[in-house]
């Protein structure tokens, strides 16, 4: 099994005014994992997106696998879509549906429409078991049949992960996965991840607000500002005053956005 | 239906200046219900004193605490079989028309919703899909909800009085005149619980590759159907009601039965066929009740 | 979990591009490609895997654990039954033999049709070719006299009768709710007497019940019975749409008493403040909000029943309706019943506005 590379090559984007990222040139290895890190508003987001098709960009080319997404047909990107899993912050789980019919949905980009609503209504034992097994990785077997909204927050995250996996994709992005979880399951999740990706050989991409984390996690990290790439390295090569410069507001900047206000 | 926490307490200069507009609108209610009762004349007064006789209103709600199952017209007829027919006509005309209502409201409503052409929910890979759907989308749905305008502002009374101008007297037009008007109700709730309700499942989804019914189907529509199941039990209870009411025009509901009854100054029949209907309303209520326990619908 | 990941492994292991450069049927052809992975993987297993025996075994424990899950798989009975019952009662509808749809397409319903759509076109213009001028000048003559009297009538009744309900509902909300109505409201410490206990029981209880009652009776009931009862005039109309209401607006304003945050009613009760004192200082100003919501809510439906208590003979657009019915002036019935909806439209597009103002002054 094996991840897809990433290139991102001068890539662009604009939100009208506003720069979301610039000229971003980064290469991402199959089954390689990077830590995007950097100030609010800095693209991280927006990089993630860029990589999952949900986002063209303004200028620039991403390619996944060597192949441009942008000349991609509607049905090509939809099944590309299909080989990239997301984990948001907010979740975005179905509350109202049952765990396992929320894991099961993931798989929508490779099933019709009336095998998905069998897959959710009427599943086969074999698709139960296999998300049962996935919920047994993550820890949260005994929640398969539960309504996902009976199930606490650092619950719910995790079926979020077992619904990325069960996906199989060949890149997983993760934004900010745990901004919403205690520091100690903070770092449990993230090495799950981190575990879980390896384990498949899937290319992770996880952008984080916590840095210690992402130093202990992760052998590259990509340090973003102003949608510029700052550093791109080995954390043990990165001085703690890269880390200050990355994050610290200069006065241009403060002037800067005070015009753009 | 909780409060929010903290919207009590807030009380900044935003909330002192909140609190006046809302003195001025208590006000306003009072003063437009002033004028509206001095336009209609309605004096406290000759509420009591028009009254033509006391003991009409003594006998009527005196009839209140002794319904009755035997008729009084005297001929010792039991008036089971009444009753029940006229709840077997209610029942039916409600059930009909609301199974065509529910239907006619999801169509509606979710062409009149904005879900299936704004923003990034549904595809619009290139850029002619995306400006198809731009100007397709909305014009369709203007289209929906003038429809909808149409259809309930249009009480079902006056659906009922057009339908049998127009067809003459047949039972079908009692099930038109309620499913009418509440297709176009049910479809504009439908539609802003379909707006509103939260899109984060369904982008994901489509992040994941989904094609548009996928997305819909599993990533919009569960997070709305509580609220959809609720509002149409609530609806239901509506239409039996209104079902009652038909049967002032000849249909042979509940309200036929009431109005025969009272013209023959049969009060203790007119309270029967009352608390039939009470009954009905509160069986409905109950069962919504329980859905609503059962599965978190709140 | 190595079985999952080798089972299906083949579907990951296409890249993206392989993935992005099929066009074929999609569905076809990712069963054509998971089957060949399927074989492969099989093949791969066996080599890796050693044994038969142990594959068997494997497959086994798999295959009772799927039972096993299948087993545990929830059923849920009260959903289904309900589901059933709604079915069952759908047909019974249907099926009953009350009603028949075709009686709208028999021939003689369709003449009529015929009929009613030629005569619903205005009078003058029945038979010659349509004027717009023709048109407006009919219109000014049917609507000049009858239209303001209709919408302003109509108007006053669905206020009067809404601010009626809204005192009415203010009234009966306190004495009924669960959690103010008590011998010791908001959960003080106190050893009520059990006379003082079923008192308040039986208020409460008294209470809901004629709400729901006046609740289940429909406006136009209510206004039926009273017309007799007391006599012409718009009292009757008025008390009909607020004796409704009033039972709505009851209950609707006891829910949200006993949904309220009650930390500023216990703080206050905790001071000796009285049950109304409690209620009129600490709870009202953290309610007044939502009783204005739907109290905007109800005057929409008020406005839309006002319109039809006319049939009973009150001076509201109904009656106007009922008059031109009667004489079989049906282009002047059609265009009472939109200035109708007009009327009902408007109401709507002012009750919205007035809720957002009262929602924006939170
Ligand atoms: N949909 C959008 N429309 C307009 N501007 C946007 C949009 N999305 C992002 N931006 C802008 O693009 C810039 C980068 O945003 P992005 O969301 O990628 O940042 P981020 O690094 O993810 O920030 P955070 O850590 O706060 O999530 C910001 O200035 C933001 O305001
Ligand atoms: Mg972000």
């Amino acid at each position: 099994m094996s991840g897809a590379s990433l290139e991102f090559d001068g890539v662009t984007v604009r939100y009208g005014e506003t720069i979301g990222v610039a000229d971003v040139d980064l290469r991402i290895d199959p089954g390689a994992q990077v830590a995007l890190v950097g100030p609010s508003g800095s693209g991280k987001t927006t990089l993630l997106r860029l990589a999952g098709a949900i986002r063209e960009p303004t200028k620039g080319r991403v390619r996944v696998d060597g192949t441009d997404l942008s000349q991609l047909s509607p049905k090509e990107l939809r099944r590309f879509r299909s080989t990239v899993a997301t984990i948001y912050q907010d979740l975005r789980l179905v509350p109202e549906l049952r765990v396992y019919q929320n894991v099961a949905a993931v798989r929508a980009g490779r099933r019709s429409f009336l095998g998905l609503l069998r897959d959710l209504f009427l599943p086969s034992g074999g698709s139960v078991a296999q998300i049962h097994e996935i919920l047994e990785s993550v820890g949260i077997e005994e929640k398969l049949y539960h309504r996902t909204n009976q199930l606490s927050g650092g619950q719910q995250q995790r079926v979020a992960i077992a619904r990325s996996l069960y996906q199989e994709p060949a890149v997983l992005l993760a934004d900010e996965p745990v901004s919403s979880v205690d520091p100690a399951r903070a770092r449990d999740v993230v090495r799950l991840l981190c575990d879980a990706a390896r384990e498949r050989e899937i290319t992770l991409v996880m952008s984080l607000h916590n840095l210690e984390l992402a130093r202990d996690h992760f052998s590259r990290l990509v340090g973003l500002r102003n949608g510029r790439v700052m550093f791109d390295d080995d954390p043990s090569n990165l001085s703690s005053e890269a880390f200050t410069r990355l994050y610290s507001l200069t006065e241009e900047e403060m002037i800067e956005q005070g015009a753009h206000r | 239906m909780n409060p929010k926490p903290g919207s009590a307490g807030a009380k900044g200069p935003r909330g002192r200046l909140g609190g006046s507009t809302r003195a001025r609108v208590i006000t306003g209610i009072f003063a437009a219900g002033l004028i509206a009762a001095v336009h209609l004349g309605l004096n406290p007064i000759t509420l009591f004193t028009e009254i033509r006789s006391w003991k009409v209103i003594r006998d009527f709600f005196g009839a209140a605490l002794q319904p009755t199952l035997i008729s009084e017209s005297g001929s010792e007829l039991f008036l089971l079989p009444a009753v029940l027919e006229g709840v077997q006509a209610t029942l039916v005309f409600a059930i009909a028309a609301m199974s065509l209502a529910v239907i006619a409201g999801l169509i509606l409503g979710f062409l009149a919703s904005s879900v299936w052409w704004d923003g990034d929910l549904v595809g619009g890979e290139t850029g002619f899909q995306r400006a198809l759907r731009r100007t397709v989308g909305p014009s369709i749905t203007g289209v929906a909800r003038l429809f909808i305008g149409l259809l309930r502002s249009v009480h079902e009374l006056l659906w009922a009085m057009m339908l049998l101008s127009a067809f003459g007297l047949s039972h079908a037009t009692a099930v038109l005149a309620i499913a009418l008007p509440y297709s176009g109700i049910l479809a504009k709730i439908f539609s802003e619980m379909i707006d509103e309700a939260p899109r984060g499942a369904g982008l994901a989804l489509r992040a994941a590759g989904a094609g548009e019914a996928t997305v819909l189907a599993i990533g919009i529509f569960p997070r709305a159907l509580p609220d959809i199941t609720a509002y149409a039990l609530y609806r239901f209870e509506c239409a039996l009601r209104s079902a009652a009411v038909l049967g002032f025009f000849g249909y042979p509901t509940l309200g036929y039965f009431i109005s025969a009854s009272f013209e023959n100054l049969y009060y203790r029949e007119v309270w029967t066929y009352l608390y039939t209907l009470l009954g009905l309303i509160i069986i409905v209520e109950f069962w919504s009740v329980l859905l609503r326990r059962r599965h978190d619908f709140a | 979990m190595n079985d999952q990941t080798r089972n299906t492994g083949g579907s990951t292991g296409r890249n993206a591009r392989a993935n992005a450069d099929t066009s074929a049927d999609t569905n076809a052809d990712t069963n054509r490609e998971r089957n060949a992975d399927r074989k492969a993987d099989r093949k791969a297993d066996r080599k890796a895997g050693g044994s038969a025996d142990r594959n068997l075994e494997r497959q086994g424990e798999r295959k009772k654990r799927v039972a096993e899950l299948r087993r545990l798989r929830p059923r849920d009975w009260i959903l289904r039954g309900n589901l059933v019952l709604c079915l069952v009662v759908i047909i019974w509808a249907w099926t009953s033999g009350s009603f028949d749809l075709g009686d709208l397409t028999t021939e003689r319903a369709q003449r009529n049709l015929d009929r009613f759509l030629t005569e619903i076109r205005p009078y003058p213009l029945q038979g010659v070719d349509w004027n717009w001028g023709v048109y407006g000048e009919w219109l000014r003559e049917t609507l000049q006299d009858t239209a303001p009297r209709a919408l302003t009538s109509t108007l006053a009744l669905s206020v009067a009768a809404v601010v009626l309900s809204g005192l009415g509902a203010l009234f009966m909300a306190p004495v009924s709710a669960g959690n103010l109505a008590r011998a010791f409201p908001f959960g003080l410490p106190g050893n009520p007497s059990r006379l003082a206990r079923s008192l308040w029981w039986t208020l409460r209880g008294v209470v809901r019940f004629f709400a729901i009652l006046l609740r289940a009776i429909p406006e136009y009931v209510w206004a039926f019975l009273l017309l007799t009862l007391l006599g012409v005039g718009a009292w009757p109309a008025v008390l009909a749409l607020a004796l409704h209401n009033a039972g709505i607006l009851g209950r609707l304003y006891r829910e949200t008493i006993e949904n309220a945050d009650e930390r500023a009613a216990t703080s206050q009760a905790a001071l000796g403040a009285g049950r109304t004192q409690t209620f009129a200082t600490a709870l009202l100003p953290q309610l007044m909000g939502r009783y204005l919501l739907y109290f905007f809510y109800r005057w929409e439906t008020c406005v839309r029943e006002a319109t039809v208590l006319g049939l009973l003979g009150f001076v509201s657009l109904g009656w106007y309706i009922q008059e031109s019915r009667a004489g079989v002036r049906y282009d002047e019935m059609v265009h009472f019943v939109l200035l109708g909806s007009l009327l009902i439209l408007l109401g709507d597009a002012v009750s919205a506005w007035l809720r957002r103002v009262v929602r924006e002054s939170k």
